[in-house]
């Protein structure tokens, strides 16, 4: 579950890879606290996810929940999958 | 509940489910299909993927999934379950078996049988395509048939469901198979800010709307494994018009599952089940045992000089102690189960072995609702296994032989269990050629089991079968021969503190007549002295107790004319021992043979609570266990199959000396 994070002035990019599941939810969230502080808007580009659950989701929400402005970016098939599943496209501002 | 917990009881389900099938399975190939029977095999194919999908065993779920929609189409009517169907089900249910075994020890199910799997998913496609190729999407179940409902889920699940290692998306994904889900709506209120969240609790709400004609119970079943401490609610938003009338005040179509915690696994899914608690059976020997030690603490209170000093006092303890043994009976009655658990298995061994060896045998099961302890059942199982095939394939003749032999065609198996008092006995009979004296002497003789020129009894000549690598089968098939002899039945046997016997007459057939005691955890026993040790006997086999006053050197006692071998206890152990006034003798009966067993004194009838011995005494002869006696010391119990055999022996080779047998 590598993370990237990129700093730029004005927007801050983050880039999830692999796998995000209960197993790395732990993990994924100490990780994202790094950007909970930022006043820049995050863009979070989804599309390596391979594969979500529940847990992981949880984690992307929560990190929604925390900053003021949140974009999602790019979902990946898994990703995708999840949301359809789980009916939450309306709750992740995905960015086209 | 943790995730083993949860494992266990789909491994637990699924076997109950797989017994379900096979048992489906025989009454179809012996009486043709029944539309129960095919629900009974969709039933349980289905609710195994669908256990198996909520923890992503993959491997469970692709393989039901396809013996599913194959009996979809059986159940329909598109695909006829012909034997070779059957036959082919029989396989697939006992690859099941296979996987479900290797997911209860941990394994790795993608490499458990991997080869076998390939084949049979390969077969089933097979039919599957080749008879229906309309069918060829997966099954839609249920959803769109005219009694199709629109049931609400309210799903708040309990907060560590994702630490047990389920996902609400699982649950959803399965109850697409149910019918058709018209909105989900997932709530994120509860949900915190990311500093504050822990990821691994399950914040997410779920709001359902699900069409489908599948019972409130059905849908109720999908979340067995999430009961504990969530909160369910399952309610029906278009009732069939004919309850809507008296809809208003009505609890039906409304379920709440266990908002509780604590509760312990029982599912509502139907009549017989909801009125059954699932128990670890570990908790239920911590009971036992604790029990046990009230029964023999309650024992010394009755013996305390100030209790036996006050009769107000004796009367209190007396209805004490009367308490306490319905404590231990119901205690370990709750351990008993049906024989029927051991027996369930053999139609289809029955059936295998039938097909193998071209014998035509029918199996009449009687009593198999007798009740005996469960760790017993678990054990009786391979040797029962074992005797069974021995009758199929040297007992029960080939057709030809028994037309020859002016017997009907199809030979009869009969198992049968009953309680005779205070004993499980089980009898396995056939009606086949019964065992052959002469043919079983001579091997005897040849395998330096008996000298030449012994003189045997019928009853000694059939128990030389039980001697350890004894075979008279002239070819050894697949069904015999696979290196565990009658030796080990009997052992097995006498581990359980049971006996076996056989009768049998030459060509009409041969019945092994099994007895067992009721329980392993407490006896009624008898208390002995030798010198400064006590041990314990089993009181049930106890016949009767004289004074002792042999004194030639040979062990036979002239009991009211009849010889009885007989033992000193004190020889047998090397215990110094110096009897004040006469020996005493205990007569005891071990299956058919007598034995006497010389102690210094008697000590009196008790209840002994049987723990097993340590590793240390585990190999030792002549022991069964140990017990705690009443003012704390501990007595050795002995085992008297073995000490009884050791007396016949000696006494029928009269030059041994003691110390040598």
């Amino acid at each position: 579950m590598p993370v990237d994070i990129e700093t730029n002035p004005g927007l801050t990019q983050v880039k999830i890879s692999g796998s995000c599941t209960i197993f790395e939810a732990a993990e994924l969230r100490q990780t994202l606290l790094a950007v909970a502080g930022v006043a820049t808007p995050v863009v979070v580009d989804l599309s390596a996810i391979s594969d979500i659950d529940t847990a992981g989701l949880q984690v992307l929400l929560a990190l929604q929940k925390q900053c003021g402005l949140v974009l999602f970016s790019k979902p990946s098939r898994a990703m995708q999958t999840a949301l359809d599943l789980l009916n939450l496209n309306r709750c992740f501002s995905i960015e086209a | 509940m943790d995730l083993n917990e949860s494992l266990g009881i789909l491994v637990q389900e699924a076997r109950e489910l797989l017994a379900d099938m096979e048992v489906a399975l025989l009454a179809i190939e012996a009486h043709g299909v029944e539309p129960d029977r095919i629900n009974a095999l969709f039933r349980a194919a289905h609710t195994i993927k669908g256990s198996a999908g909520l923890f992503g065993l993959d491997p469970i779920v692709s393989f039901t999934h396809l013996m599913e929609s194959l009996l979809v189409d059986v159940r329909s009517g598109e695909l006829a379950l012909e034997p070779e169907l059957a036959g082919l089900m029989f396989n697939c249910a006992d690859h099941l078996g296979s996987l479900i075994d290797c997911l209860e020890a941990g394994g790795d199910l993608s490499a458990c049988e991997p080869d076998l799997r390939m084949v049979l998913m390969d077969s089933l496609r097979d039919y599957w395509q080749a008879e229906c190729p309309a069918a060829a999407a997966a099954p839609a179940l249920l959803a769109g048939s005219t009694d199709a409902r629109t049931w609400q889920i309210q799903l708040r699940f309990a907060p560590d469901l994702l630490a047990q290692g389920m996902d609400p998306q699982s649950f959803l994904l399965y109850l697409t198979n149910l019918g058709e889900l018209l909105s989900i709506n997932t709530g994120t209120e509860t949900l915190p800010a990311l500093a504050e969240m822990d990821p691994e609790i399950c914040y997410l709400t779920f709001d359902l709307e699900l069409l489908t004609a599948a019972s409130e119970a059905e849908i109720a079943a999908t979340f067995d494994f999430a009961r504990d401490g969530s909160d369910i609610r399952i309610r029906c938003l278009d009732e069939p018009a004919a309850s809507a009338v008296a809809q208003v005040p009505a609890p039906t179509g409304k379920t709440v599952i266990n908002t509780g915690t604590g509760n312990t696994g029982t599912s509502p899914r139907n009549g017989r089940e909801s009125s059954l608690i699932k128990v670890d059976s570990r908790k239920l020997d911590e009971l036992i045992d604790a029990v046990g030690e009230l029964v023999i603490r309650s024992a010394s209170c009755h013996a305390h000089p100030v209790i036996r000093g006050n009769s107000a006092l004796a009367e209190l303890m007396e209805s004490v102690g009367g308490l306490v043994e319905q404590i231990r009976d119901r205690a370990l009655n709750m351990r008993m189960v049906p024989i029927g658990e051991v027996f369930q298995r053999f139609p289809r061994v029955v059936r295998d072995v039938c097909q193998e060896l071209g014998k035509r045998i029918d199996l009449q099961i009687s009593g198999a609702d007798t009740e005996l302890d469960k760790s017993m059942v678990e054990k009786l199982t391979d040797p029962l296994l074992h005797i069974v095939r021995n009758a199929m394939d040297h007992g029960i003749e080939p057709v030809a032989d028994r037309v020859a032999a002016g017997k009907p065609e199809q030979g009869i198996l009969r198992l049968n269990a009953y309680h005779q008092s205070g004993a499980v006995v089980i009898e396995i009979s056939d009606d086949g050629r019964g065992l052959d004296t002469a043919k079983i002497l001579r091997k005897a003789v040849e395998r330096g089991l008996v000298a030449p020129e012994a003189k045997l009894t019928e009853r000694d000549i059939f128990n030389l079968i039980f001697a350890a690598g004894f075979s008279t089968a002239d070819q050894v098939t697949d069904l015999s021969g696979r290196g565990v002899g009658m030796d080990v039945v009997r052992q097995n046997i006498e581990q359980l503190r049971g006996s076996i016997d056989i009768q049998s007459t030459k060509g009409a057939g041969t019945r092994f007549h099994i007895q067992l005691p009721l329980t392993l955890a407490i006896i009624d026993g008898f208390e002995v002295a030798v010198g400064d040790s006590h041990f314990v006997l089993p009181l049930d086999m106890v016949v009767e107790c004289l004074e002792f006053s042999a004194s030639t050197g040979n062990d036979i006692f002239n009991l009211r004319g009849q010889p009885l071998p007989y033992l000193r206890l004190a020889q047998q152990f090397g215990i110094d021992s110096t009897p004040e006034g006469r020996e005493c003798l205990v007569v005891l009966q071990c299956g058919e043979q007598r034995a006497g067993l010389v102690v210094d004194r008697f000590v009196g009838e008790l209840q002994a609570v049987i723990k097993p011995l340590g590793h240390l005494l585990g190999s030792m002869r002549g022991f069964s266990g140990s017990t705690i006696l009443g003012d704390g010391s501990v007595a050795l119990l002995l085992d008297i199959p073995a000490l009884v055999a050791r007396a016949a022996r000696s006494a029928t080779q009269p030059l041994s000396l003691h110390g040598a047998t």
